[in-house]
């Protein structure tokens, strides 16, 4: 494919001063993501994901390097605006806005808006459109964002830790919606997540931050499992390790738990087995802890 | 077919009719009420003179607040409606100029009311201060196009004035705002002492001439009001979201 | 629902496998699509399209442009066959390690495994 890629990210930096010291939010972030793909941008609280988006939709400005969404810069530039749609983690509304006035405005301004798929997301996720959104609970609050987002089919469009707040039911009703109505209609969502096992299975691929840098870059397919838990005797735990990166090991006597940076898999998985070890694969949660306290470890 | 942004900006800041029809009616409506009933106990009294409020200033300084709020909770929305800060700002000229006609087409309407009604039956004057009457201070009568222009001015400046500051809270923060009101206010000072101690006053009453008063304040109200929006576009551009 | 120690895709590969190999899914019925395997299973499309994709080179599943994805004639004496093939790593060697373990000779193990047979 040679489409232009819905978001370029070069060398995207955001610094400012807190007490005298100069702080990067994001530093100096480069990558592609690709049009039609579902990608998770990952990272604890704090770590730059919403400096991330708010930098890509030129709704803050980057200290250097710059944001191209389908090739060009969202600042000020009309058509480029026009696929874009990022409703934020902590929007504000108009003083004393109703769901319905919030909606209204959003069926204006996106293009592809869909009012019955809006309507039908309303309803399933029970929410009350002539209440306040000051009086919503963060839930609710999360819920609004999710209309928007959905319904606005954007062809890049932002989700800032969508479930929030949200119940089982309808953090179930916001996966199927997405999944639905993305093969219906195929475009690019940035999925950012703190909480990992929770986005996990409907990732294309991963973006992981650390304090403002992108750690971690790889489909998910790659990522999930790629890291392996060992658990037996230590001699045989030790020979199963073999020569893969190990990073955590914790001894109980004769007994050691080694995590390892490979995984397991036909005759290396059957010669562990065979040797009693428990070969436990990490999920994509556990897979990127372990990388990013690998990575703080080098740091030290 | 999609609206235009600069629409979609300016059905944005209108969408609640609260902001820019009920609140604006209510306060209206309040002073007006309660100018009236003033009037009405000092009549009750037994006072013979003609009577004058300056009570249709109420709903101007809630269009500080509205203005402010415009840059501090709906600018947001709008970059959230992937709208260009242009846009935004260009609706919101829009929605400030339809209400500020709007509104003086009100108060021109009541002032009407008013002359028409000898003074709310009262000889009391709150909408319009023609010069005949004493202390009516070199304004037309009751009725003129004066008026429309006059009040849809005012209005004009107190959005702009909200909005250029609620820019600067915007894009500075508390201490820039603090910093931006007090400045303003030393300014005006500045050149109040200024203007005595260096004997400005007869050159500035030949500049505004005592008989053309509502000339003179409608150039004063508008040159303010384009200040105010002129700060507001410059800061508008870099200010996130 | 899906084990983390495979990739997603290859796990959606094996359900439909086992789907055809009991006769869900018979010679020449469309196999579901890959945005109704995303739907059912809350994953993305690309990862179920990933695995039908496998089952395509492996020629159980072939595509009719427009339709869809159908089972092929054969696809079930094929994976009938492959399976026989991987019976021995997939599922003799562990028993066997842990027979070793326990301490079962191989004669209890054939013992074990004829009552079994009675059994079931």
């Amino acid at each position: 494919m040679t489409t232009t890629p819905a978001l370029e990210l070069r060398s995207l930096s955001k610094r400012y001063r807190k007490r005298g010291n100069v702080v990067a939010a994001l530093d100096d972030v480069s990558t592609t993501l690709q049009e039609g793909r579902i990608y998770g941008l990952l990272g604890r609280n704090g770590a730059g994901k919403s400096t991330l988006m708010s930098l890509a939709t030129a709704q803050a400005f980057p200290t250097s390097g710059e944001a191209l969404v389908f090739g060009h810069t969202a600042y000020e530039h009309r058509p480029t605006l026009a696929t874009l749609c990022f409703v934020k983690e902590s929007q504000k509304y108009p003083d004393d806005f109703e769901v319905r006035h919030a909606l209204h405005c959003a069926s204006l301004a996106f293009r592809h808006w869909d009012a019955d798929f809006a309507a039908r997301l309303v309803t399933e996720l029970r929410l009350p459109t002539d209440r306040r959104i000051k009086k919503l609970s963060r839930g609710q609050l999360s819920a609004v964002g999710i209309v928007i987002g959905l319904a606005s089919r954007a062809e890049l469009t932002f989700f800032d830790e969508p479930y929030l707040g949200l119940d089982a039911v309808a953090r179930q009703v916001f996966y199927d919606r997405l999944l639905e109505d993305f093969a219906e209609h195929p475009r690019t969502i940035v999925l950012s997540s703190h909480l990992i096992d929770e986005v996990a299975d409907v990732l294309e691929h991963v973006l992981l931050l650390e304090d403002g840098r992108l750690v971690l870059d790889a489909p998910a397919d790659e990522v999930r499992g790629g890291v392996t838990t060992l658990h037996g005797p230590t001699r045989a735990v030790l020979d199963a390790a073999g020569s893969h990166e190990v990073l955590a090991r914790k001894d109980l006597g004769p007994v050691t738990q080694l995590t390892v940076k490979a995984r397991y898999s036909g005759a290396e998985l059957a010669a562990a087995e065979a040797q009693s070890i428990g070969v436990e694969p990490a999920t994509l949660q556990q897979t990127i802890v372990f990388l990013t306290r690998a990575g703080e470890r080098a740091d030290a | 077919m999609s609206t235009s942004p600069i629409l979609v900006s300016a059905r944005v800041q209108a969408a609640n009719r609260n902001t820019f029809v009920w609140v604006p009616l209510l306060v209206l409506g309040g002073s007006t009420v309660l100018t009236l009933a003033v009037w009405w106990a000092v009549k009750a009294a037994g006072a013979e003179t003609q009577l004058f409020s300056g009570s249709v200033q109420a709903p101007f300084w809630y269009l500080l607040v509205v203005g402010a709020q415009a840059v501090a909770l709906t600018f947001p929305f709008t970059q959230a409606l992937s709208l260009s800060r242009r846009d935004f700002w260009l609706g919101a000229m829009l929605n400030f100029s339809v209400f500020s006609v709007l509104f003086a087409v009100l108060l021109w309407l009541l002032g009407l009311v008013e002359g028409a009604t000898g003074g709310w039956w009262m000889n009391g004057r709150m909408f319009a201060f023609p010069a005949e009457l004493e202390g009516g201070a070199g304004f037309p009568n009751a009725g003129s196009p004066w008026y429309l222009l006059l009040y849809a001015l005012l209005a004009m400046m107190a959005l702009s004035i909200g909005f250029a500051f609620g820019t600067v809270y915007k894009r500075f923060g508390p201490t820039g705002l603090t910093l931006a009101i007090t400045g303003t206010v030393a300014a005006v000072i500045v050149l109040f002492v200024l203007s005595v101690r260096l004997d400005w006053w007869p050159t500035l009453q030949a500049w505004f001439p005592a008989d053309r008063v509502p000339g003179n304040v409608a150039i004063i109200t508008g040159v303010i009001a384009a200040l105010g929006f002129f700060v507001s576009w410059a800061l508008i551009r870099r200010v996130p979201a | 629902m899906f084990d983390e120690s495979r990739p997603i895709f290859f796990q959606i590969a094996e359900q439909v496998e086992e789907q055809v190999l009991d006769g869900t899914l018979p010679e020449g019925s469309r196999a579901p699509s890959s945005n109704e395997l995303a739907a059912f299973h809350r994953i993305n499309p690309a990862t179920a399209a990933k695995g039908l994709n496998l089952l395509v080179d492996a020629g159980i599943l072939h595509k009719q442009r427009g339709i869809g994805m159908f089972v092929s004639t054969g696809a079930q004496d094929l994976l009938r066959h492959r399976r026989r093939e991987d019976f021995a790593a997939t599922y003799l060697t562990p028993v066997l390690a842990e027979a070793a373990r326990l301490g079962i000779t191989r004669e209890q193990l054939a013992q074990m495994l004829l009552n079994a047979k009675e059994e079931a």
